[in-house]
């Protein structure tokens, strides 16, 4: 168990290193910058004081440490597009909207997935099971930016319910929300009803039937609470996906999170702020990861490595 | 006197349609239908069979509504969006092929010698497959495609890198058990170099799960296509991608609902038959796949 999850840090680590050299590699792939900025006829005191003020007259690898070390304590540099904001400002700023946005995207699922899931199983080849099955395929199908579009057309243009675009009140997160937790809906269904057909068979709800207690108990107290420990631990710590499969959501609805961030920065060309949404994203992603596997190793012992 | 047959010989309503549902769905007729009128086609034909040039606009017919002349509208520079969408067939066909193509050939062969040679090989291997099945791809792709500027070449080679672990994985699987029985003992016996004993006698064992999990991946990289080029990270324009003109519309989902419906209403389409089509190749090739 203690070398399963010191491999899994360790290759965490590994993955972690792998981004910030590519991450690296890209800043350099423009080469000098100092090319850009001065003059062909540039004084070479000048230039030579240039690059010893940025350390790019130092080794490449001296210059990689530099970069990890700045970046483990939050500095990412500046801003090209926003001059007056450093990169982890700009990234702190929008965190908050993301990690909004993703938890309500979880709620949906939950609320949506956990009741349509639970009657799926016990109405099996039913008109329940048929239309869990058609949610489950459509979520499998459907490009959530498009559905993104298409609520928005519907709900927002149309029937002026909700605000097109944009952030403010629960009004505004309740299109973003559904077309974020729409893909997320069908795997809790899936996970769900498995996890009930598995419980339903079980000896201590036949139990509870020899019992007498009414069905409608049986299921939503006895078999629900044991059925849901597995996906609602796999859910509880999905956050870190569900936060990359923010950016074409927040797109949609330019929902000022860090994926809309992201976007942004890349049609900008605005380099350092993209290698810091990038280095966030993905230690999120994977120190995510990381959790889910530690914790399913507690759960699972079967899929610890021999 | 025919006052009581019908209640007898016939059951429910529901049940009856059931039957006939089963019926149609023991063959994936649908969505093979689906498949061949909103992507084969198109994506073969669009040269012939699409009304309008797909990149020359008429500026005296900006934002057509759907009518005779124009099934799907036209878009905001006048141009026909159903013939659009019909060049974004081939974009989306090409793209997808390709990529499973290559990701398929790498991952097979990626899983196929980890599994024959074993030991530190084996784990050095499942290592990398790891590290590439923990990248975030969407984060990856923006970034690669706002340094390197968008092409084809670097979202192909994005999709490849984001597929191959999952075909190495797999194929590594099937493998080891392959690896185990009898006959590759007696094939070495008889002499057979490794190469041989891997491309002959285990990797013909395994086509059938590469083939049920291409299948099933296609949808998946259709959409992830359309994805990174919604997000401008795919295919550029002027070329008609479903993506990209999906983003386009959304500036105009005001006025012009068509612009982004069709394209993505194709993208759905063609998904959900693949998916259809790669779930009942699974049940009929590959029955013990079913967690796929």
């Amino acid at each position: 168990m203690q070398r399963y999850i010191i491999m899994r840090i360790l290759q965490a680590i590994l993955v972690l290193v792998v981004v910030s050299v590519i991450a690296f590699a890209l800043g350099h792939a423009g080469g000098n910058p100092l090319d850009a900025i001065l003059p062909d006829d540039a004084d070479a005191q000048v230039r030579a004081d240039l690059e010893e003020f940025w350390g790019i007259n130092k080794p490449l690898h001296e210059q990689y440490f530099t970069y990890v070390w700045n970046a483990v304590r939050g500095d990412f540099g500046n801003s090209f597009k926003y001059p007056h904001f450093t990169v982890a400002e700009l990234i702190s700023d929008r965190f908050m909207a993301t990690i909004q946005l993703a938890g309500a995207g979880i709620l949906v699922a939950v609320a949506l997935g956990l009741p349509i899931g639970v009657l799926t199983a016990t109405y099996r080849d039913t008109v329940f099971d048929w239309t869990g099955k058609v949610v489950a395929l459509l979520g499998q199908s459907l490009p959530v930016f498009w559905l993104g579009i298409i609520l928005m057309w519907i709900f927002a243009v149309q029937l002026d319910w909700f605000p097109t675009s944009g952030k403010g009140g629960i009004k505004h997160l309740i299109l973003p929300a559904i077309a974020i937790g729409w893909f997320q809906v069908a795997a809790m269904l899936r996970l769900v009803r498995s996890s009930m057909l598995d419980v339903l068979d079980s000896e201590y709800v036949k139990l509870a039937r020899i019992k007498g207690l009414p069905e409608r108990k049986i299921l939503w107290k006895h078999c629900l609470r044991n059925a849901a420990i597995a996906p609602l631990t796999y859910f509880a710590i999905t956050l870190g996906s569900l936060m990359v499969g923010s950016v074409s959501i927040e797109t949609v609805f330019q929902w000022p999170g860090l994926g809309f961030l992201l976007f942004n920065a890349a049609r900008s060309s605005d380099y350092a702020l993209l290698q810091g949404i990038m280095l966030t994203f993905t230690t999120i992603y994977i120190v995510a990861n990381l959790l889910v596997d530690i914790a399913y190793a507690y759960l699972d012992p079967r899929i610890r490595y021999t | 006197m025919a006052i009581a047959l019908p209640e007898l010989s016939s059951p429910r309503p529901t049940a009856r349609i059931g039957h006939y549902a089963r019926e149609v769905f023991r063959y994936p007729v649908i969505p093979v239908a689906v498949l061949v009128i909103v992507l084969l086609i198109p994506a073969l034909g669009a040269n012939w069979i699409a009304p309008y040039d797909p990149l020359q606009g008429d500026m005296k017919n900006r934002f057509a509504e759907p009518s005779a002349q124009h099934w799907f509208g036209t878009d905001d520079i006048g141009r026909d969006v159903l013939s659009r969408v019909m060049h974004g067939a081939r974009v989306s066909l090409l793209v997808a092929s390709v990529a499973i193509l290559i990701s398929g050939i790498i991952g097979t062969s990626f899983g196929i010698v980890s599994a024959f040679y074993g030991g530190w090989a084996d784990n050095l291997m499942m290592r990398l497959v790891d590290i590439s099945l923990s990248l975030p791809i969407i984060v990856v792709a923006i970034v690669v495609a706002a340094m390197a500027g968008p092409s084809m070449k670097i979202l192909i080679a994005v999709l490849v890198l984001s597929q191959w672990s999952r075909y190495a994985r797999l194929v590594r699987g099937e493998a080891l058990t392959i690896r185990a029985q009898d006959y590759i003992s007696r094939a070495r016996v008889a002499g057979a170099s490794n190469p041989r004993i891997m491309f002959r006698y285990i990797f013909p064992n395994i086509v059938n799960t590469i083939v049920v999990l291409a299948t099933l991946q296609v949808g998946f990289v259709i959409v992830l296509e359309a994805t990174l080029s919604f997000l401008g990270a795919g295919i550029s324009r002027p070329t008609p991608a479903w993506g990209v003109m999906v983003a386009d519309g959304r500036s105009f989902v005001t006025d012009a609902w068509w612009l982004s419906f069709f394209p993505g209403l194709a993208i759905l389409l063609t998904v959900l038959s693949m998916n259809l089509l790669g779930d009942w190749l699974r049940d009929k090739l590959d029955p013990k796949q079913r967690n796929l």
